[in-house]
């Protein structure tokens, strides 16, 4: 059983490779190897300026945008399923993505009411503002159950304290909305769908570094996550200060999401998805190995998602999160349905 | 003498802001002993083994474990000393039992979790005592019962501590289970020096196997002894009392006292006697001294004659004399 992971592994690397390049070529216009070959190293016959513009500036960042956030966001719903025990905790359970929106439509309400501006007449201000405004909501509503967790004894509790966030930040949303103008509201909406086309060229380091960050966070609690598994008694009888653990991977899981969300817009579904395609295709519950692979089969499923959301033939491109949805939903179904054959012991 | 390896003095037990659940124990455990906790359901079986390995904090009183407050230990250094067994399973689908009895390892190894080759032994060892070596590869959810029991013993023996405390083992258990059970935990004393202190329900099993009980009994103090000692004493009777059971101390088991049933008296060979009274208490019947006997047995090599009143009946095999039984209770009654 063990070896196979390896091999596994590097197929799903492979697959990986494979999506992000198909990236680079399809789209609105099709582009030949050549063409993506000059663009990304500067070798061979010139291509037309247009398409390595469009490859340099528009589909490369785009895909390593999806990748990351796909990667980030499966880390974050793995963490998240690890710390409450439960198959249905995602990284918005908490109301971490709703406290982004919350920053987005405070933003968006404010800033017109007082500047008498329409936020995105004002181009790279106006997202740079979004970018900000989302991060701040999502980490004071980190900050906020950070503090709740230290409270709280039973992580149960916290779950539900969280769940109760995600419901007044969502409802705060809605009044803003309500007092929006319609412009801002549109823009609202927009950014509400998701994409991974938010973060440019020149963001891109950053955002690398800031989700790199988070990644690599996540790697430090593979030991604490494995305790886990076996329960809170059982983690403190093998050594572990449960509470500081539980505290740090919350706080871990949250800043991915409030990171990603700030980027790329509210994505649904991968960080609920990935973490069981994952114990599925390796049937085990090891972090050693389930971190690395949900990191990979979760920037490969964000770059499918992108991939249909501007199949040729779109005129423009489908939201991310509702493609999201669409193929994370069945996804979920067929591991519950699949589940039947887990008393099925022998591999 | 050397020191004893747990030293419980004046020991108050229960969650924050509530009553102790026990008057204070005091108690001194030596290693290689092997203790089994006892008592009705709420009696704070699990809240004292759970004081003891430092998961909860005493009310008061102290638990030294090699001489140091269990309370004074890092969670580090604690894992090293005291390892659990509970009742709670993990509720994890796909964690594998190697990975299960490899997380014993934890407390040893460095930051990364990555076992070294002495490490891997010591897995490999604590799966091969608890005979679970056969079940490698196989996922928690996918196990009997008692496979799922062994693979936590395993995990508990791979942690290497001295003191191991285990919370209702036999709870799910068939019988043969639980004799293995006690046989594996019995080795492990003698073969690693082991010292194992587990709480159960079943006293039949814990009077044939445990060298020490701890009786615990709602608002009483701890009563501590061996089972022969606490039976022959009449603890064991004191500390279940229910109005309508009382232990028999010649037969070591409950009986129903509201049965007013025929009296009997049994004698004869050793292992036949002990099935007929067994099938008397079943039907209802008492079991009373000579003298004053309704009905008297003689069992002879599983044949056995009956004397009731001035008759006598000869029965040919224990089916047939139970069969008479039964006949002579519903025609007297």
């Amino acid at each position: 059983m063990r070896r196979h992971w390896g091999i596994t592994l590097l197929i799903l690397l492979l697959f990986l490779v494979f999506l992000f390049f198909v990236n680079l070529f399809l789209g609105s216009v099709p582009l030949d190897f050549k063409t993506v070959w000059f663009a990304l190293t500067g070798f061979g016959p010139a291509a037309d300026p247009s398409h390595v513009t469009i490859v340099l500036n528009f589909r490369l960042p785009q895909a390593i945008t999806a990748m990351l956030s796909g990667a980030g966001l499966a880390v974050a719903g793995l963490l998240m399923q690890t710390l409450f025990r439960n198959p249905l905790a995602d990284p918005s359970i908490l109301g971490i993505s709703s406290g982004a929106s919350l920053g987005v439509a405070i933003l968006l309400l404010t800033f017109s009411a007082f500047s008498g501006y329409v936020l995105h007449t004002l181009g790279w201000i106006s997202q740079f503002g979004i970018i900000l405004a989302a991060f701040t909501g999502a980490m004071l509503v980190l900050l906020l159950i950070t503090w709740l967790g230290r409270l709280l004894i039973n992580i149960v509790s916290l779950l539900i304290a969280g769940i109760m966030i995600a419901y007044v930040t969502g409802a705060l949303v809605g009044i803003a909305k309500y007092f929006s103008h319609k412009e801002d509201l549109q823009a609202f909406v927009l950014w509400g769908l998701g994409s991974f086309s938010n973060v440019g060229s020149s963001q891109i380091p950053v955002f690398t570094f800031a989700t790199g960050i988070g990644l690599i966070f996540s790697y430090l609690m593979v030991k604490p996550l494995n305790m886990l598994l076996l329960g809170e008694s059982y983690a403190a009888n093998l050594g572990l200060n449960v509470k500081r653990s539980q505290l740090f991977i919350l706080f871990v899981s949250g800043y991915l999401t409030a990171v990603i969300t700030a980027y790329a817009g509210p994505i649904a579904f991968i960080g609920l998805a990935v973490p069981h395609l994952a114990r599925n295709i390796f049937r085990d519950s090891n972090h050693q190995l389930l971190l690395p692979a949900v990191m990979v089969i979760g920037a490969g499923l964000a770059l499918f998602c992108n991939l249909i959301a501007r199949l040729p033939g779109f005129e423009s491109s489908l939201p991310i999160n509702a493609v999201t949805s669409l193929i994370g939903a069945p996804i979920v179904i067929w591991v519950i349905v699949k589940k039947k054959h887990l008393y099925s012991s022998e591999l | 003498m050397k020191a004893p390896l747990i030293e419980i003095n004046e020991l108050e037990i229960g969650y924050t802001s509530s009553k102790s659940l026990i008057p204070p124990f005091s108690q001194q455990v030596n290693e290689g002993a092997f203790i089994a906790l006892i008592g009705s359901n709420g009696t704070g079986k699990s809240t004292l083994l759970k004081t003891i390995s430092g998961i909860i904090e005493p009310l008061s009183g102290t638990v030294l474990l090699n001489k140091r407050s269990v309370e004074d230990y890092s969670s580090e250094d604690k894992a090293l000393v005291v390892s659990i067994v509970l009742t709670d399973l993990p509720v994890d689908y796909y964690i594998r039992t190697e990975d299960v009895v490899a997380l014993g390892r934890y407390p040893h190894i460095g930051f990364w979790g990555r076992l070294d080759k002495h490490d891997k032994e010591m897995v490999e060892e604590s799966m091969l005592l608890c005979g679970i070596s056969h079940l490698k590869g196989r996922t928690m959810v996918s196990l009997s019962d008692g496979e799922r029991q062994k693979t936590m013993i395993a995990k508990a023996l791979a942690q290497d501590t001295p003191i191991i405390i285990l919370d209702e083992p036999a709870a799910f258990l068939d019988y043969p289970a639980k004799i293995e059970l006690m046989q594996l935990l019995k080795s492990l004393i003698a073969s690693k020096k082991k010292t194992v202190i587990f709480s159960s329900h079943d006293l039949d099993l814990v009077l044939r196997n445990a060298d020490t009980i701890w009786a615990m009994s709602p608002g009483m103090p701890i009563i501590s002894g061996s089972p022969e000692k606490l039976v022959v004493d009449g603890f064991i009777n004191n500390y279940f009392d229910r109005n309508s059971l009382t232990f028999d101390t010649e037969f070591g088991q409950f009986t129903d006292l509201t049965t007013s049933g025929l009296k009997v008296y049994v004698s004869g060979d050793i292992p036949h006697i002990r099935w007929v009274k067994n099938a008397l208490l079943r039907n209802g019947l008492q079991l009373t001294a000579k003298q004053i006997s309704d009905i008297q047995i003689e069992s002879n090599s599983n044949q056995y004659i009956l004397y009731c009143a001035a008759e006598s009946y000869f029965c040919r095999d224990i089916d047939t004399l139970i069969k008479k039984i039964t006949e002579l209770c519903s025609r007297i009654n």
